[in-house]
């Protein structure tokens, strides 16, 4: 089911093939794409989505029209007049780790959903799996609309997810991987609403930054189990 | 055996910006603490510090104070730092000055609860850009060189001091700030060699804790 008023902004990573894996298998999936950077090399195979097959292969596939931009900065001009000219109101992001879209994008007069791999307003900000695992033992997914403050945008959907068993895949494996499976239980609520259930977020919250290579370490190396909720 | 990696370079020099880094294992942990040891040793070395457990900020601090001709005990307040800004969004401020103020705040036992918003907001400042300039303008506007070692070695040793394991944010950016220090070529003054020490013991402290609370192998 093609729903016509939701785009694809995506590099090719291994979030944008995770959603891609999931528009497949639910058969929901948006209109049209702007596919951005150079095709990355083919990724590791992990066991929850095909990290393996390109972005643009799986595109095609899939049968969504496809407009490619070679900047990988999803805030440059090219890729701005892509998203003001797309037939779409909202568009899915998936922008490389680290990316923050800046007011130019922000203004172009669509929406930007995305899917934060933390539970809001507690985990805002960078590589909080990571954060949610050390200091929850869990992980969650959220999904809401893009703003300019970073992670602070109104939230439409949220959902907890156990701890991987095998946390050396985390990065390109189960982040993607949670963030897929929201991302395609929002596609599916709005195709049958119609509408996104959005709702404020609370202004308080945490801010999180990228985790230290060790702390990192210690998440993956932890033998504790989550304490049971 | 490997080396670990975060400090082959000079981060002054070149930005660390710890994306997507390998997994190598329990072994990564254990280079972590040769490293951290090994630069603990060489600034034994240079400031005479005692073997274990002695690194004396304070001491450093009374010192800055009576070259000064100023001599109190807790050390007095510094009149360059006077009162701490009460408003970290609106305030200029030159980053040494602050941080000399807030170590003054902080061993005078005064004002905890500003005091915590300025160290949150330096926290953040460098996590986001990995850098302490010399000033800032208000909202945070950079203004001269990042290029001196003692407001990063300060910064570091007052997020030592306020128990890291408690918070995982300062643990976090205590990781990064020692990986800074222990990297450069830069020079380090006598306040910044003790500050770094004291620095080097908290981490250890907290990352032993961490790894206890974690159930990770030593």
């Amino acid at each position: 089911m093609m729903l016509p008023r939701i785009g694809l902004l995506a590099a090719d990573t291994s979030r944008t093939r995770a959603y891609l894996d999931a528009f497949a298998r639910t058969d929901m999936r948006p209109s049209v794409a702007i596919l951005f950077g150079q095709p990355a090399p083919p990724g590791t195979a992990v066991p929850y989505f095909d990290n393996l097959t390109p972005a643009a292969e799986s595109l095609e596939r899939l049968g969504i029209a496809t407009a490619r931009a070679s900047s990988p900065d999803v805030n440059a001009p090219e890729i701005v007049e892509l998203v003001r000219g797309s037939a779409v109101d909202v568009l899915v992001v998936s922008a490389p780790g680290g990316a923050i879209l800046r007011s130019a994008i922000l203004g172009s007069g669509k929406r930007f959903l995305h899917v934060h791999a933390g539970a809001l307003p507690a985990f805002r900000g960078s590589t909080t799996i990571y954060y949610s695992l050390l200091l929850t033992g869990a992980c969650s997914a959220t999904a809401l609309f893009l703003e300019r403050r970073i992670d602070a945008g109104p939230i439409i959907a949220e959902r907890n997810f156990q701890a991987p068993r095998d946390r050396t895949t985390i990065d390109h494996g189960y982040d993607p991987y949670i963030r897929a499976t929201l991302l395609a239980d929002v596609l599916r609520d709005h195709s049958v609403r119609g509408s996104f259930a959005e709702r404020p977020q609370p202004a308080d919250g945490e801010t999180f930054y990228v985790m230290h290579p060790v702390l990192r370490h210690v998440v993956i190396l932890s033998a504790k189990e989550a304490a049971p909720s | 055996m490997i080396d670990y990696p975060w400090t082959s370079r000079d981060l002054l020099d070149e930005l660390e910006q710890y994306q997507y880094p390998p997994f190598l294992g329990p072994e990564l942990l254990r280079s972590y603490r040769r490293q951290r040891q090994g630069a603990l040793e060489r600034l034994r070395a240079e400031i005479e510090l005692p073997p274990a457990g002695g690194s004396d900020l304070v001491l450093a601090l009374a010192v800055r104070e009576t070259a000064a001709g100023r001599v109190g005990t807790p050390p007095p307040r510094s009149p360059a730092a006077g009162e701490l800004p009460a408003d970290p969004d609106r305030t200029s401020f030159v980053t040494q000055t602050l941080l000399l103020g807030l170590w003054h705040e902080a061993l005078a036992g005064r004002d905890g609860h500003l005091r915590d918003r300025w160290i949150d907001r330096l926290r953040g400042l460098f996590e986001r850009t990995k850098r302490l300039h010399q000033a800032y303008a208000e909202r945070l506007r950079p203004l001269g060189s990042a290029d001196s070692t003692e407001p990063y070695a300060l910064l570091a040793a007052l997020l030592a001091r306020r128990c890291p394991s408690r918070d995982v944010r300062d643990l976090n950016a205590l990781l990064k700030l020692v990986d800074l220090l222990t990297s450069t070529r830069r020079p380090f003054t006598l306040l910044a060699a003790h500050a770094l020490a004291g620095a080097i013991e908290g981490e250890g402290v907290a990352m032993s804790e961490l790894l206890r609370e974690h159930e990770v192998p030593a």
